[in-house]
């Protein structure tokens, strides 16, 4: 009898699963977390001499300075709607006039950024990224967002920074989002920077 | 003993049979209230389509005609509205019409009258009609239309009598005018008579509709609702206390609508929210705003004091194409007569903070509206002005271009590759813009003692050089930025 009665209860509970969830759609499949799907970006423009992958779904602009020598492909990720701006990795190649010190360079950079708003620097070193030897700065900063409202929250934003020194051409690779979204795309930004290869 | 235990296992007990029948008595009580309560909705949507249209049609009449007809049934609606109103689970009728207003009935029919609930309109909507779903078409609870402070105009209820207002040829719901096609007219004078979509009662409606003054203008800012989608105004000209005809515009939908108008006489408002996949629309805001453009209301005065400051910033702009200063772009202003509004700009709700952007170009009527929060600071409009207007000389040279005017463009030339042509708007031009406004903000605030803005005070290290108040030598580091900004834009 136990064993009907248990029959009968389980009938009923099924019963009521296929009632309440038989409308809903079967989740879609996840695709494992720490899978990134890469799509290639291979030299242009010729400026630049590198190559690299980059996020899938990723918007890449690629496109020269007006006023000086430098080229620059920014890659640019998904969006905070709030604050609407988006995450992006960048890459600038600069036209060197002279001989440069990455040291120097770094500091110069840090220089320009400190009258952001609440700049705080979080790490700053040597580095080796393609092969080559590089310096490796990150900062914290505040700006308002989004930036066409008047009464926009500020939002704590984090810019890392890598100098390379190569050929004529002084490199800036840049990760500059909020700092939820550097934290969401740090592992994506340490593949980007695996797969840099210079071409010349 | 065993014999009997064998026998007694072959059937159900009577505990057995009442366990199936408990639990197959909770499951009816589950499912049937759900089943029955999708039918009668389904069956209830024939009836809130149907009252719509009826709605729309008797509204329309009344605007042609000066009052609102009576029809005994579906074939009367037919031929009085020319309505076809068709369905299997309700009769319709109206009833009650006067000048000021209509009672529509739906009543189920036969057998299903102890089964669904009758359902009635009138000019106003639904009444006491309360949405199953969401509930977010319900009319009560909508109280916040309001005269903003600003318009200088007049509030109040639209009159019902007969007269003016009417400019459309004949009479009848059954001409048909494309959307969009005359606004901003003056006076009401050229404002097409149209065939209202349907009236989809459950679509959340604007609200928050504000007019504000301005010199000869008159513009119109809403939040859309919660829908996101396109949402269109429409505009009933108050002649001698009628209200005139409606006309459905298009264009930016969820900004805002610029109406050129008379200085001193009161135009009316509503907004509804347009879906163009579905033809439908929902209920009108409810009660019409109203307002009169003057040449001296808040925003016509706080205009004069935007160009004042602008023209204050005399210090030479470096490195942007077709802008040598703040009074350059002041002067520019004044020889084109660009009109120049301020308005109710998009908002958002952020961190439970309603936030609305700055300003907003209207391609329809060639108008810049710039945001209520800047009312009432002219050093701080002057600087949005200046980005603003900056964007408006190149657009003007790139539409001297595509008119085939020979020599433009002059600004913006893509250095990459050489000779090509810039778009419309683009990073590029953006990046011209924010290195316009900074400067005239530097300007402006180390030799006009304007306070520090601390959002430009945020961006500015990455577009000049503080100490100077000069661009940086290189453009990059303030592009990468922009195009976080702005991830739809071009280039060049």
């Amino acid at each position: 009898m136990k064993r009907k009665i248990l029959l009968l209860v389980l009938l009923a509970v099924a019963a009521v699963l296929f009632v309440f969830s038989g409308k809903e759609e079967a989740p879609t499949p996840q695709a494992p977390m720490m899978r990134e799907r890469t799509s290639l970006f291979s030299g242009m423009p010729p400026f630049l001499n590198l190559t690299f992958a980059y996020p899938e779904g990723w918007k890449i602009s690629v496109s020269r300075s007006r006023a000086s020598e430098e080229g620059v492909a920014q890659m640019i990720g998904p969006r905070d709607q709030n604050f609407q701006f988006s995450v992006s990795f960048a890459v600038i190649g600069k036209k060197k006039t002279g001989a440069i010190a990455l040291e120097n360079e770094a500091e110069g950079l840090l220089e320009r950024n400190k009258s952001l708003a609440q700049f705080k620097i979080v790490s700053k070193g040597p580095a080796q990224v393609a092969g080559q030897a590089a310096r490796r700065v990150a900062f914290d900063f505040v700006i308002s967002l989004p930036v066409s409202v008047p009464e926009a929250p500020s939002v704590a934003m984090r810019e890392e920074v890598i100098l390379i020194s190569r050929g004529d051409l002084l490199y800036q690779i840049h990760f500059v989002g909020t700092l939820e979204q550097y934290r969401k795309n740090r592992i994506l930004f340490e593949n980007f920077l695996r797969s840099l290869r210079f071409t010349k | 003993m065993r014999a009997n235990r064998n026998l007694s296992e072959k059937g159900f007990t009577l505990v057995e049979v009442f366990l199936a029948i408990i639990i197959i008595s909770v499951l009816a009580v589950l499912i049937v209230p759900k089943v029955v309560g999708q039918v009668k909705k389904a069956q209830k949507a024939e009836a809130i389509h149907n009252l719509g249209a009826i709605r729309s049609a008797e509204l329309l009449l009344q605007n042609l005609s000066g009052k609102f007809v009576a029809a005994a049934d579906a074939l009367s609606i037919q031929s009085v509205l020319g309505l076809s109103v068709t369905g299997n689970f309700y009769d319709y009728k109206i009833i009650e019409a006067s000048e000021e207003n209509f009672l529509g009935i739906a009543t189920p029919v036969g057998p299903l009258a102890n089964w669904l609930d009758e359902i009635k309109i009138d000019k106003d909507g639904l009444i006491d009609f309360v949405a199953s779903s969401s509930g977010s078409g319900n009319r009560s609870g909508d109280g916040s239309n309001s005269s903003d402070g600003s318009s200088g105009g007049s509030g109040g209820t639209l009159g019902g009598s007969s007269g003016g207002g009417s400019n459309g040829s004949g009479g009848g719901s059954s001409q048909v005018v494309g959307y969009g096609t005359t606004h901003g007219s003056v006076g009401g004078t050229s404002i097409p008579i149209v065939t209202l979509p349907a009236t989809n009662l459950l679509m959340p409606f604007p609200t928050n509709v504000t007019v504000t003054a301005n010199d000869g203008w008159l513009h119109i800012g809403w939040d859309p609702g919660t829908t996101g989608s396109s949402a269109v105004v429409y505009r009933a000209s108050r002649i001698n206390g009628v209200i005139g005809d409606f006309a459905v515009l298009t264009g930016t939908p969820n900004e805002g609508w610029s109406d050129e108008t008379v200085n001193g006489m009161d135009y009316c408002y509503q907004v509804a929210s347009y879906n163009q996949t579905t033809n439908e629309q929902s209920e009108l805001s409810a009660p019409p705003v109203c307002g009169a453009a003057s040449a001296t209301s808040a925003a016509a005065l706080a205009i004069g004091g935007a160009k004042s400051g602008l023209a204050a910033s005399e210090t030479a702009i470096i490195g942007v194409d077709g802008i040598t200063s703040g009074k350059q772009i002041a002067d520019w202003i004044d020889a084109t007569d660009y009109p120049i509004l301020y308005g109710r700009t998009s908002c958002s709700t952020v961190s439970g903070r309603t936030l609305c952007t700055e300003a907003y170009f209207d391609p329809n009527t060639d108008t810049l509206v710039l945001g209520l929060d800047l009312l009432n600071n002219a050093q701080q409009s002057a600087v949005v002005l200046a980005h603003e207007e900056m964007h408006a000389i190149w657009r003007d040279d790139y539409n001297k271009y595509l008119n085939g005017i020979p020599g433009f463009p002059q600004y913006g030339i893509p250095p990459d590759p050489p000779g090509g042509v810039r778009s419309d708007n683009s990073i590029d031009q953006e990046y011209a813009a924010f290195s316009t406004d900074l400067q005239v903000y530097y300007h402006l605030k180390n030799q006009h003692s304007m306070p520090s803005v601390s959002r430009w005070d945020s961006i500015m290290p990455k577009f000049l050089d503080i100490t100077t108040g000069k661009p940086l030598d290189s453009e990059a580091e303030g592009k990468i930025y922009l195009r976080g900004m702005y991830t739809d834009l071009p280039e060049y």
